[in-house]
């Protein structure tokens, strides 16, 4: 009980932060540029919205495999490998959390005012500059909707953690998959109090989250 | 007067869509108004001036230091024209109060309070000192267009750019707010650009006037 909602807090937050970053980061840059091959670069970065979690999952755990190049790479590199690891659990659910952060970002971001950003080129700021005290700030809101539902994403992933990082219990055991074997194994007093602190988890982390997009009422300074 | 003639020189086309924008004009220290009918491009003659656009064909010089010029494909960047620009309603960043607006273009290697001692001063400049914490939705129209006014000037700008400055502000509001334009660009002897459909607005500022008609287009 108190392992994989362990395992679960851990893979959700750090999944979640890892998804809320790289999405931004990746929405922003497909909103403001216009490389060839940006279309498929969004449709191979959304792909986890439309796959089934287990072909994702295996699809993770050919290119992240102990025997793969970058499974090999990061093995060397951290001592670690990623497949059945709680590395694996974390990147198997940032990878499904992406694509709802990413599409919000990219919107989001494409909806900022230009002469807001006009106007703070003018006053001198480099790109970087404005994207950072500008672009993503007034675009924050809906940017914060899509990690909102990067959480809940990453919370509830099943097949793709499954697939990659396996069903060790203690290690890469998270409550979704806890409360699949509680049942297979008939356990129904553990199948019902995990599904309620995973419920609760969620309204917690979704309240959480929302705060983020919340507009302060009045500026402190 | 010992200073140095300050002069922009625009002879400027731009595309907009279907529309070719053309403009030719000099402009001196003080307040140069572009007027002309809508759709003239007159906005995007100070977009142009910004370098918030390139353009296709032309130039644009600033105290003979070439900014802009198709022929080169020269083209300094917006950030380094050490430009102030002021939007129709303002163009200020909802989420900043009127002091970190106008913090914002204070450079980063400025120290905290000293950023905040300078955007106080610029807002006690432009009178609107005693909405320091206020965020922009809770302004009017003037109040928003004085931030905005003071976040252009606090990063020292040797060319003001004033996009129909005074629309979205009610009336009463108007004639102060010119004035208070008059005399900071006559204080900071600085060039000035205004866009307006307003001739009132001609009038009270004493500007040079430049008028942007349908002139002859080029076919494309």
């Amino acid at each position: 009980m108190w392992s994989p909602l362990w395992i679960t807090i851990r893979v959700t937050v750090l999944a979640g932060s890892l998804a809320a970053v790289v999405g931004t980061v990746a929405g922003y840059t497909l909103a403001k540029s216009r490389f060839r091959g940006r279309r498929l670069v969004e449709a191979v970065l959304s792909l986890p919205i439309v796959l089934p979690p287990t072909v994702l999952g295996y699809y993770l755990l050919v290119v992240l495999g102990r025997r793969s190049t970058v499974g090999q790479w990061w093995e060397d590199l951290t001592g670690s490998p990623i497949a059945f690891t709680l590395t694996g659990a974390v990147v198997a659910a940032s990878v499904s959390a992406l694509p709802y952060v990413l599409r919000a970002a990219r919107a989001a971001i494409e909806g900022v005012d230009p002469r807001l950003e006009a106007a703070a080129r003018t006053m001198g700021l480099a790109e970087s500059r404005v994207a950072w005290h500008v672009t993503v700030p007034v675009a924050r809101r809906s940017i914060a909707a899509g990690v909102a539902l990067g959480f809940a994403r990453a919370l509830g992933d099943f097949g793709a953690t499954v697939m990659l990082a396996g069903n060790i219990p203690g290690r890469t055991q998270t409550m979704p998959i806890a409360l699949y074997d509680a049942v297979q194994a008939n356990d129904q007093g553990r199948a019902r109090s995990l599904s309620i602190v995973l419920g609760l988890l969620a309204i917690g982390l979704l309240m959480v989250v929302n705060r983020l997009g919340d507009t302060p009422r009045r500026a402190t300074r | 007067m010992t200073l140095p003639v300050t002069t922009l020189n625009v002879d400027i086309e731009v595309i907009a869509g279907a529309t070719v924008v053309a403009a030719t004009f000099t402009a001196g220290r003080g307040i140069t108004a572009l007027i002309g009918p809508s759709g003239v491009g007159k906005s995007l003659t100070l977009a142009a001036i910004a370098g918030l656009v390139r353009l296709r064909h032309g130039s644009v010089t600033f105290n003979d230091v070439s900014w802009s010029d198709a022929s080169t494909s020269r083209h300094v960047r917006t950030q380094e024209r050490r430009i102030g620009m002021v939007f129709q309603d303002g163009a200020l960043l909802p989420h900043r109060s009127a002091r970190r607006n106008v913090e914002l273009g204070l450079g980063a290697d400025v120290r905290r309070t000293q950023r905040t001692h300078t955007a106080d001063e610029w807002l006690a400049r432009v009178g609107i000192a005693h909405r320091a914490a206020a965020l922009p939705a809770t302004m009017s129209g003037g109040e928003r267009q004085r931030v905005a006014l003071a976040r252009a000037l606090a990063t020292k700008p040797a060319l003001l750019l004033l996009d129909e400055p005074f629309s979205a502000v009610d009336s009463e509001a108007r004639a102060a707010l010119r004035q208070l334009v008059h005399d900071i660009v006559d204080e900071q002897q600085l060039t000035a650009v205004l866009v307006t459909h307003d001739a009132q607005d001609v009038a009270q500022l004493g500007a040079a006037v430049v008028r942007l008609d349908d002139l002859p287009r080029p076919t494309v």
